[in-house]
């Protein structure tokens, strides 16, 4: 029994210039999800969630990119 | 024909792969985008990558993430100091079209033995070819404590020759298949169990615990990453968006990092930091 589906791997049947363009659609989708994604998919830090890369007693909101929305307005004015 | 002249809307993770290795291979494609590579998912939107554990390696990426307008996000340097340790580092950019790229690096690449990462840098460069990981440098990478990485374990497993697959495929059918033919010399549990003939639940139960196994020992390595980086984290958090920004950030990580970062995790744990 293979273990993805066959949309799943349809993918070894497409030339490389569809396989590009399903890439670039599904990635164009899936910039939806950025806020929602977690802060590491990858690397030593994987387990991290966004609160625990806030700052200890901390009660400022923390923005996707770890740093405290404080901060980041302050340096934009 | 070059695949940047075939293909209108090239993954621009491969593209930042080509780009990174424009003058000798110094970084290899990784992870999800790996998976793509060989057809089998679409599944990550991230970027991963194994670095040539070099300081001139580090300077080409470097140099590259910093023409994309890169910013460091929270993580190690970039640096053969931190990459040495085990260490990843992490950054984000903004596309040309608006979309947010996410980029990974790490060089001790886990449970990838030294001398496969070496032969993979040392295979020779063609010109049309991708940077790629192995698939089997991929599978062993795969092998962390998520649960949705070993169903593309089984399938990225096919793609090997049988004696290779038997040894690392998660997929229970396929180690009844194969074991009676080539599976006298494995010490894996569920090929035993498949050669025991003593029907499929064993099999399938072997290979349960065989990949809990795999999840826990991924998971006791991640932790202790966490528990030393966690002054460095916050002193990293406290800076601003503009002080990460690419090149300029970079010797100002490094600077925090040599405060606050063990490059190497302390010798009492130096044994799970082989893996």
């Amino acid at each position: 029994m293979k273990m993805l589906s066959d949309d799943d791997l349809n993918l070894k049947e497409m030339t490389d210039e569809e396989l590009a363009a399903a890439w670039d659609l599904w990635f164009d989708l899936a910039q939806t999800t950025n806020d929602d994604d977690p802060p590491y998919t990858h690397g030593v830090f994987v387990n991290l969630s966004w609160e625990d890369l806030a700052l200890k007693g901390d009660e400022e909101e923390v923005d996707r990119s770890g740093l405290s929305m404080l901060v980041y307005d302050r340096v934009s004015r | 024909m070059a695949y940047a002249e075939r293909v209108s809307h090239p993954n621009l993770y491969f593209d930042l792969t080509r780009e990174f290795n424009a003058h000798g291979r110094v970084a290899l494609l990784a992870s999800g985008q790996a998976v793509v590579y060989y057809r089998l998912a679409i599944m990550s939107k991230d970027g991963d990558w194994i670095v040539r554990e070099t300081e001139e390696a580090c300077r080409r990426i470097l140099e590259i993430l910093a023409e994309h307008g890169a910013r460091y996000r929270p993580g190690a340097p970039l640096d053969v100091r931190w990459l040495a340790g085990g260490w990843s580092s992490h950054f984000e950019f903004t596309d040309p079209r608006g979309r947010r790229g996410r980029c990974d690096f790490f060089s001790r690449a886990p449970r990838v033995p030294p001398e496969i990462l070496a032969a993979l840098f040392a295979a020779p460069e063609r010109r049309e070819e991708l940077a790629v990981v192995s698939v089997e440098a991929l599978i062993r990478m795969k092998q962390t404590q998520r649960a949705k990485d070993y169903p593309v374990i089984g399938e990225l497993a096919r793609q090997l020759v049988p004696e290779r697959e038997l040894e690392l495929t998660t997929d229970p059918d396929r180690v009844l298949e194969l074991a009676s033919e080539y599976g006298a010399g494995s010490q894996r549990p569920c090929v035993r169990a498949a050669r025991a003939h003593a029907g499929r639940l064993p099999v399938v139960r072997a290979l349960a615990e065989e990949i809990d196994h795999l999840q826990q020992q991924d998971r006791v390595r991640v932790e202790r990453f966490a528990r030393y980086s966690q002054a460095y984290l916050r002193a990293f958090r406290a800076m601003n968006r503009g002080e990460l920004i690419l090149p300029a950030s970079h010797e100002r990580i490094c600077a925090l990092a040599e405060r606050l970062l063990p490059p190497t995790l302390p010798v009492e744990d130096a044994d799970e930091d082989a893996e």
